[in-house]
């Protein structure tokens, strides 16, 4: 009962080193994934700040779509959530930024070809009118 | 044996506990929503956004970024994680507006072309509508112009033949100038007074004895200078005509006109050298040209008037 006792006592010493090694590990496999996850989110951050200031630069007009301000607004709460540590929710709201950012450029850009198109349309109505006429 | 009692024992006690364990979560998964209004709805666009041709192929990136946030929701719904379950539809919704987006875009940019095309073409039908009125416009003109050179030249062929007339004219003139001329000076011993029928010349009364339509001997010498000129002027005409005064019958100075006139005549072709046509005629006292009240009157009226054609 002794021996029985003895080895049982001995595992569990094992056991708990083995399991102070774990916990350790996971720790710092933790506190490293958290470190990685806050730099993921600063960068999506930075990448969406980047688009923003480019949208507005080339297309002061499109500042006013709904769309840019929703990037920005975006943009906003993943700062705060970086603020509260809340990396993943930071993650999510900088690329939700970026997104709503490159849908404004892509909208803008569309603007101007519908623009092209239209004149376009127009000269060739002028035109076909003009060449009517006679 | 006995870790594999160990073991055997336990399996036995815990398997209905297994048993109702799955039961239960097969129970939360089969009450687990697995749906979502707004993933439906943008399950809709997203398979309305396949439908579009430009869409499908000029935003199948963002449609394919878009599938997977919306497989991303379904499991965030399944499990029950609303803000991830956001995130992924607001995702989703935003690959699926940029995939329409880039389907406009790359649309627009095929109509722009395919209306540039267009534009080129009514431009060459209107340079080719241009270029047919500059040709319509450039042989009228041609025509105009030939007109106007056969107008000009017509006008010039007229100006010449005019100046060709006048100077025949001039010609004309400057010979009937020459011939009046020399006429005068072959003429200029005689009474001459230019009329209408042409240069008649007036012969007195002292060419003749009184009642007589005899010449006078030394009257022949008078008609020297009228006959040398006849000579040279075959081509004129002579027209003789007898006057006399009042003094006697009408009638019988009607005869005596006449015979002085015939006198006159027959000495000019006694001359055998004159050949001209010669008309007589006796007018008598009809045609005075002065008053036969007076002597100097009557002198007048007495005459012979010679008038060459």
């Amino acid at each position: 009962m002794k021996m029985l006792a003895r080895s049982t006592t001995r595992l569990t010493r094992g056991t708990r080193a083995l399991a102070v090694s774990v916990l350790l590990s996971i720790s710092f496999i933790g506190s490293v994934s958290a470190g990685q996850a806050e730099l993921n989110a600063r960068d999506a951050i930075t990448r969406a700040e980047a688009k923003i200031d480019l949208v507005s630069k080339e297309n002061p007009a499109a500042t006013q779509n709904t769309s840019f301000v929703n990037a920005q607004q975006k943009l906003v709460a993943a700062k705060a959530a970086i603020v509260r540590n809340n990396d993943q929710q930071a993650m999510w709201l900088a690329t939700e930024a970026e997104l709503f950012a490159e849908n404004t450029a892509g909208a803008s850009k569309l603007a101007g070809l519908e623009r092209t198109r239209s004149e376009v349309a127009r000269d060739v109505d002028i035109l076909e009118s003009e060449l009517r006429k006679e | 044996m006995s870790r594999i009692s160990t073991f055997k024992t336990p399996a036995l006690t815990i398997a209905p506990v297994l048993t109702i364990a799955l039961a239960a979560v097969l129970g939360s998964c089969a009450s687990a929503p697995s749906s979502h209004p707004r993933l439906t709805q943008l399950e809709s666009e997203l398979k309305a956004a396949y439908g579009d041709k430009y869409v499908a192929e000029y935003g199948h990136d963002d449609l394919a970024r878009a599938q997977v946030s919306l497989a991303d929701a379904r499991v965030a719904i399944r499990k029950g994680r609303d803000t991830e379950m956001q995130h992924d539809l607001t995702m989703a919704e935003n690959h699926i507006a940029l995939g329409e987006i880039h389907g406009r875009q790359e649309r627009t940019k095929a109509e722009t072309v395919a209306l540039k095309d267009r534009q080129d073409q009514v431009r060459l039908a209107a340079r080719d509508r241009d270029i047919r009125k500059a040709n319509d416009r450039a042989a009228t003109s041609r025509a105009d112009a030939a007109m106007a050179n056969a107008a000009s030249q017509d006008a010039n062929a007229r100006a010449e033949l005019s100046r060709a007339e006048a100077m025949a004219a001039n010609a004309a003139t400057q010979a009937a100038e020459d011939k009046t001329t020399a006429m005068r000076d072959q003429l200029k011993s005689y009474d001459m007074k230019i009329t209408e029928l042409g240069a008649t010349l007036v012969l007195r009364d002292v060419m003749f004895d009184v009642n007589s339509a005899v010449l006078r001997a030394g009257a022949v010498n008078r008609l020297d200078p009228l006959i040398s000129y006849l000579r040279s002027s075959p081509a004129v005409s002579v027209r003789i005509e007898g006057h006399t005064d009042s003094t006697g019958s009408v009638e019988h100075n009607n005869d005596l006109s006449l015979n002085r006139a015939n006198s006159v005549r027959m000495a000019l072709l006694a001359s055998n050298s004159v050949s001209n046509p010669i008309e007589t005629y006796g007018y008598g006292q009809s045609k005075p040209v002065a008053s036969n009240a007076t002597i100097s009157g009557r002198e007048q009226n007495r005459r012979v008037e010679v008038t060459l054609k």
